[in-house]
């Protein structure tokens, strides 16, 4: 298996066991979701999802909803209003995103990179968001000490990441040498994962018993 | 053991991969720039906000003992006014009842009753002058002080207050007048506004406080007596000396103020 779902698995477990101190708060959700995760992920593995000798589509269906749950969680969690505001209507716009690009341009079948891509910068987006907020707090907290602190920093990594990966994704599909890009889009892939599923699992440490997590 | 990989492919295709792998380590390299900023201007804000709250707590403290030594320097000049003013006017008015008294054969007993009231009015002028006399209050300690307060109010014979203590208090003077000022003013606020007519004050050591109880037996106080000036006056007092006042009160069951003052800072010898 490669080492990406190891590094999910191992976010998963840790999420398990810090369940009994992480289920007052918001990271609560993170629970199914890890779960939901590991399952597309040993699926898209295993080939449990082959369809038209594809399994594309399990992540025009997964993906949305990986935006929306972090979405979910800055929402929650931002305390200005329009930042909250900001926060849904951005997943609005992904949700739009996909649904046209499903329905017009990409299809169902095919990887959705651009609506992907679209979601990649919607996240560095929200990571900002909280940065912005924290700066401006007048609150004297140690922000290291917050769990939206590291899955800002997770998700700021990751997705800033994958948004250089997969620019290049439709490049190397439309040239049909895919194959040349299969063993840096691994590589990276497998760090940045281990980045943003480090980063979640230090935020469980990091979470206070109690429902605020800001 | 990617890298040989690119060896296999054309020269555009390197070129890519390698931009692919550069853009995404500066991408990285970035983030955690803007992190480090993020968290060190934080940790500078935070200090400043530090800073800033203890500038204001110092300047608060120095406000209030401008303050205070502005009122006590009142004080000693109303006593000053009360014993040389009105004290020798009232000396003189006894002199000429006196003087009156012995020129009649059988003096009037309204005219006793006004020498005895006159009399009386002299001694209130004079303990009251003395308590309200900076010089005087440092010649004493605060046991004394307010040993001489409880019996120049139960005097009056409408109050009973009664003083209880273990051991002896060595204070630094202007802590002594700031703690007796406190009492005093608890005092007040019971007689005046509590319409009590039996105090108790109790002052026990405990390791590392100076607690001073004031219990009275009035109607109790409301949440807007809560607010008046002279509670609040009582809690910046207690501010000053690093400890705190805390009311204990109920409906027609009387009030209980706690005084707790932190010893390390005041000298305290059992």
């Amino acid at each position: 298996m490669p080492p990406d779902i190891w590094i999910e698995i191992f976010a998963f477990l840790l999420c398990l066991i810090q369940f009994r101190k992480i289920k007052a708060s918001i990271l609560k959700w993170f629970l199914p979701f890890l779960l939901l995760t590991n399952i597309v992920e040993w699926g898209n593995y295993f080939k449990w999802y082959n369809y038209h000798h594809t399994n594309n589509w399990i992540f025009n269906i997964f993906n949305p909803i990986e935006f929306c749950f972090y979405g979910f969680l800055y929402y929650q969690t931002l305390l200005s209003k329009s930042g909250r505001n900001n926060v849904f209507y951005c997943c609005l716009f992904i949700l739009i995103t996909y649904l046209v690009n499903i329905l017009f341009i990409q299809g169902f079948l095919y990887f959705d990179s651009y609506s992907y891509l679209v979601g990649c910068l919607v996240m560095v987006y929200f990571s900002y968001l909280y940065f912005v907020e924290k700066i401006k707090s007048v609150e004297q907290i140690n922000i290291t000490k917050t769990p939206l602190f590291w899955i800002s920093v997770g998700l700021l990594f990751f997705y800033s990441g994958e948004f250089i990966l997969f620019s290049f994704f439709q490049y190397f599909l439309s040239i049909n040498d895919f194959e040349s890009f299969l063993p840096v889009f691994h590589f990276f892939s497998a760090i940045l994962n281990a980045i943003l599923y480090l980063c979640i699992s230090i935020s469980f440490f990091y979470t206070p018993k109690q429902p605020s997590i800001s | 053991m990617y890298i040989y990989l690119l060896f296999l492919y054309t020269k555009t295709t390197q070129y890519i991969l390698i931009g692919i792998a550069a853009g995404i380590i500066l991408f990285l390299v970035l983030g955690a720039m803007v992190i480090y900023f993020i968290l060190a201007y934080k940790r500078k804000q935070d200090l400043h906000k530090q800073e800033m709250l203890i500038t204001k707590k110092e300047f608060q403290q120095q406000l209030l003992q401008s303050q205070l030594e502005t009122q006590e320097e009142t004080m000693s000049l109303l006593s000053k006014e009360l014993h040389d003013n009105i004290g020798q006017l009232l000396n003189s008015t006894k002199l000429l009842i006196g003087v009156t008294q012995r020129s009649l054969e059988s003096s009037p007993e309204t005219l006793n009753i006004a020498e005895e009231t006159v009399g009386k009015a002299i001694q209130e002028i004079r303990s009251l002058s003395k308590s309200m006399n900076k010089q005087w209050l440092e010649q004493f300690n605060l046991l004394e002080n307010l040993q001489a307060e409880i019996i120049r109010i139960n005097a009056a014979g409408i109050m009973h207050i009664k003083l209880s203590h273990s051991g002896s208090l060595l204070l630094e003077a202007d802590k002594q007048i700031i703690l007796f000022r406190i009492v005093q003013e608890t005092l007040q606020n019971a007689i005046k506004h509590a319409r009590a007519n039996s105090i108790d004050i109790n002052i026990v050591n405990t390791p590392g406080n100076l607690i001073i109880t004031v219990t009275d037996n009035g109607v109790g106080m409301d949440a807007e007596a809560a607010k008046g000036m002279g509670i609040l006056n009582i809690k910046h007092r207690a501010g000053l000396l690093g400890g705190e006042a805390v009311w204990n009160t109920e409906p027609q069951e009387g009030t209980t103020v706690s005084i707790s003052i932190p010893i390390k800072e005041l000298n305290y010898e059992h």
